[in-house]
């Protein structure tokens, strides 16, 4: 540490001998270290190569999602394995549909699912619990109450209501995970501004006169971040297992529209008549998922803290 | 003489490394030095020296990263070389060891009783009975007054004081025959820093207990050790006996933290050779005036079902005015109410009662927007530099925020150009800009504190303990570094510090709090030369002088009894027991002009308050 520090300095002086060294804006650094970690660099790359397939992919494939085969219909096991010859590149599912297609249909949708709801869950959940946190006192009791009512009424109940209202889609579907997806992020957020704002830098950002609001945007949430990161890397596998169960209900993503969580439970059913392609594809692409967002969040987490330099 | 006693602990070229990911760095590098049996030794240096380390490996507590070579022996044993059982046998019963801080070094939900039983559990063969008795008879001996009743409290429940006077009777129940005291009394006020400093005298007379300090305290040095190791970047600059350290520094360190240390008794240095004197004829004015401000806090007391609420009389009345330029010192121990008042003055947290006025305009009352546009003359420079600052920052970004707030039209690189104007002035390289926090040094931080504060060019500062968490060369900076701006800006400060020395040099007049409560309001040369209020007299008696000779001979006062509750309704009358003795206890002394701008609360006087104890 010293020593690198030491050198660090050194190279710094014999440097701005010529130049001053510039300012650079905490995101300038933030973006800098998550550069140089290359494990949520590789990751970042892997995750937008396959979002790119998954909406490029289909056009390479003669099938699409919902067209059945019918000469491989009812004979799966013997003839749907992946071949390239019929154009059935991941082999076909039971009734003979195209798997390779529905893989990339079903990951635009779970990566979507994933994406939208923590984005909602993010944005929602870090800034009600920091103003709840911050303000405190009668606020905090007000707004923390309305997230006890609400976690208090069953999600599955009001997601039912939702779509029985408005109609089964997928956009509903994302408003009905996003509109529960946040609360506890809320909570966790709030017990940690709790502990925040009685920080001395909170206390000289006061005193300098900032407003109340851009002490949250500035102070609070950045401090934030850690724990926010470490559970939206969490939360984002979380949704797509959630939005699986919601399809296997009979809500939710409906045939032949499908997911990751719909193609594994598939693929897991029938394993036992020798398909073993039908579970490993779709499992693939969710494990090498996961993987991206677990380290993109990590790298995320260090690159917001300075003191991991 | 070294030659006919053996040394009891004794350190053959120790050196301690720690591997980190940027390679080793050598805390330690090869140090030699003895303890013979009754004596005490100081090692003193500044943070990060490698003085703590020592005792460290010593004890086996060195970090898990840090290895050692060389030797260190005591009572025939080498204790590098010791197992952890071995070891066990050793630390605790024959060598033991006190902290710094005393708040986190005994466990919460234990009580005192049964912290005192284990350590006697391990290391003595005594019945319960026993054990409870001598447990007994040692909080009597570090004088725990109703020591009976305090075995059975729990550590939080005890003020700091008593709290390190239980972690010195545990650590003396085996009767060790080497005390290590690591900073034993930095976390304490001076007065209870005397009484724990006296308690360690006397263990060292009578039981023959030998006593390494670990301190960055000259005064504490002066007054306690018999040979003195000073210590800078891991190694020994310079080592001898108390008087040759004191009177015949030889090396430049030693001379320098000699020098940069604020002394209480100096004639010559009443006031830091930069303080401008106040011309008399400035009157106050409508520059700042506080009046009758009272900080009342809610605290619950559970008291059966319905919990009651008891007001907790953090600042409890108190008016003074400010003339500008002036830098008034505000003395008291922790828990007087000194950082609230400062607070309410800032109206950061509002006063419960009585007004602060700014400029002839009252600032209690006003509404978030209207009290921005007055923040920007009012600032603040806080005790902890790491801590005021926003680790997600970089320092320029911090330094800036006050620009961002307040003149949002600006141009980003005249802001920039400003920041680096001011960073120039507090003395920080300008490549600095991009660094964060953590990787400067506490005085530099507190630098870019400073230039926080003083980049809108505010008229008045205030200094909350601004310079107490910094080694006395960087406080020494620091001072100066203030008294600089002060010239510079006409700035008027107020300058809150538990540290009398420090508060003596910088001050033009001086308010001495007590538990929410003016006892005493002078000029600065008056209230040192002469205090009247026995609290006064307590407080600058305490401060340890950094002259062995003087120091030894002097001697502290002492009033009887502890620090009473602040919301203990009687406590305000813990100077003048005889209105309490009377009945009357709702009375408020008064404050009374003793001489001509020199105010003094009412109080019995000092020997009725001796002999009442």
């Amino acid at each position: 540490m010293l020593v690198n520090k030491k050198k660090m300095a050194s190279v710094a002086e014999a440097a701005s001998g010529q130049t001053p060294v510039k300012g650079r804006s905490q995101w300038q650094d933030a973006m800098g270290r998550f550069k140089n970690n290359k494990a949520s660099l590789v990751s970042v790359i892997v995750l937008s190569i396959m979002i790119l397939i998954s909406f490029l992919g289909p056009a390479l494939s003669e099938w699409d999602h919902e067209t059945i085969d019918w000469a491989l219909t009812g004979n799966a096991a013997e003839m749907g394995a992946p071949s390239i010859e019929n154009g059935h590149f991941f082999g076909t599912d039971d009734l003979g549909r195209d798997l390779y297609a529905r893989v990339m249909q079903g990951t635009q949708i779970s990566l979507m699912v994933g994406i939208i709801g923590t984005i909602v869950a993010v944005v929602v959940g870090v800034l009600y619990g920091a103003v709840a946190g911050y303000f405190g006192g009668r606020v905090d009791n007000f707004m923390m109450r309305f997230v006890d009512i609400l976690m208090s009424i069953p999600y599955m109940f009001i997601l039912i209501i939702l779509f029985v209202m408005f109609g089964r889609s997928v956009y509903i579907l994302f408003i009905g995970l996003g509109l529960f997806s946040w609360m506890d992020m809320a909570r966790i957020v709030r017990g940690q501004t709790l502990s925040l704002k009685h920080k001395e830098f909170i206390e000289a950002a006061v005193a300098a006169g900032v407003s109340d609001f851009t002490i949250i945007i500035r102070h609070i949430v950045p401090n934030l971040l850690g724990i926010v990161v470490v559970y939206t890397s969490l939360m984002i596998p979380n949704l797509i297992l959630l939005e699986s169960f919601i399809s296997f209900l009979g809500l939710g993503i409906q045939e032949p529209l499908t997911s990751w969580g719909a193609l594994i439970s598939e693929g897991a059913k029938t394993i036992q008549y020798g398909t073993l392609w039908q579970l490993a594809f779709p499992l693939a692409f969710f494990v090498t998922g996961l993987f991206c967002f677990f380290f993109i969040g990590d790298g995320l987490r260090d690159a917001f803290d300075p003191k991991e330099r | 003489m070294t030659d006919l006693i053996k040394p009891i602990f004794s350190v053959d070229d120790l050196k301690i490394t720690f591997s980190t990911q940027d390679g080793p760095v050598e805390a330690v590098k090869g140090v030699n030095f003895h303890i013979n049996p009754g004596e005490c030794v100081g090692i003193v240096g500044e943070s990060g020296s490698g003085k703590s380390q020592t005792f460290m490996a010593a004890m086996g507590l060195l970090a898990e990263n840090g290895s050692t070579s060389g030797q260190i022996n005591f009572q025939d044993h080498n204790l590098l070389q010791l197992s952890t059982t071995q070891l066990n046998h050793v630390r605790g019963k024959n060598m033991s060891m006190i902290f710094q801080d005393p708040l986190t070094s005994l466990t919460p939900h234990m009580t005192i009783l049964q912290q005192m039983r284990e350590v006697i559990k391990l290391h003595m063969q005594l019945s319960q009975k026993d054990t409870d008795i001598v447990c007994h008879q040692w909080l009597d001996r570090v004088r725990i007054a109703e020591a009976k009743r305090r075995l059975n409290q729990y550590p939080h429940e005890l003020s700091g004081g008593m709290r390190q006077r239980v972690m010195i009777a545990m650590s003396m129940l085996c009767d060790p025959a080497l005390l290590i005291a690591d900073e034993p009394t930095t976390a304490l006020d001076v007065t209870v820093q005397a009484e724990i400093l006296d308690l360690m005298d006397e263990l060292k007379r009578e039981k023959g207990t030998a006593i390494a300090l670990i301190t960055h305290d000259m005064g504490v040095v002066a007054r306690m050790c018999d040979r003195i190791h000073v210590m800078r970047k891991g190694q020994y600059v310079e080592e001898g006996n108390v008087e040759d350290i004191f009177y015949k520094p030889q090396h430049e360190y030693t001379k320098m933290l000699l020098d940069s240390m604020p002394r209480i008794d100096n004639p010559d240095k009443t006031s830091h050779h930069k303080l401008r004197s106040i011309d008399q004829q400035t009157t106050a004015g409508d520059f700042l005036n506080v009046d009758d401000v009272k900080v009342h806090f809610d605290i619950k007391v559970s008291d059966g079902f319905w919990p009651k609420t008891v007001p907790l009389k953090a600042v409890d009345g108190v008016s003074f005015k400010l003339r500008p330029g002036e830098t008034l010192g505000i003395v008291g121990e922790s828990g007087c109410g000194k950082s609230t008042l400062a607070r309410a003055v800032l109206q950061l947290i509002p006063p419960t009662h009585g007004t602060v006025s700014w400029l002839g305009k009252p600032l209690s009352g006003l509404t978030r927007h209207e009290l921005k546009d007055k923040r920007k003359d009012l600032q603040i420079v806080f005790q902890d530099p790491l801590a005021s600052l926003d680790p997600r920052m970089t320092i320029s970004d911090s330094i800036m925020e006050p620009l961002v707030t307040f003149a949002a039209g600006m141009p980003k690189k005249e802001m920039k150009q400003q920041v680096m104007q001011m960073m120039d002035r507090v003395g920080l390289d300008r490549n600095m800009i991009n660094r964060y926090p953590h990787e400067l040094s506490g005085g530099q931080n507190q630098r870019v504190g400073i230039a926080r504060a003083m980049i809108m060019k505010p008229k008045l500062v205030i200094c909350d303990e601004a310079v107490s968490a910094l080694d006395v060369s960087v406080q020494a900076q620091i001072i100066e570094l203030l008294m600089d701006l002060q010239e510079e800006f006409k700035l008027s400060l107020l300058f809150i510090s538990h540290d009398l020395a420090v508060v003596r040099e910088v001050s033009h007049r001086i308010m001495v709090l007590y538990l929410g409560r003016v006892v005493e309001l002078a000029e600065s040369k008056d209230i040192y030369a002469n205090p009247v209020h026995p609290y006064t007299k307590q407080l600058i008696s305490a401060v340890p002088v950094p002259d062995p000779k003087i120091e030894r001979a002097r001697k502290s006062i002492k009033i009887p009894g502890e620090l009473p509750s602040p919301m203990d309704p009687s406590a305000k009358l813990k100077f003048m027991p005889s209105k309490l003795n009377a009945g009357e206890v709702n009375y408020i002394p008064k404050l009374i002009e003793h001489n001509p701008g020199h105010f003094v609360a009412e109080h019995d006087s000092l020997a009725e308050l001796q002999a009442a104890g």
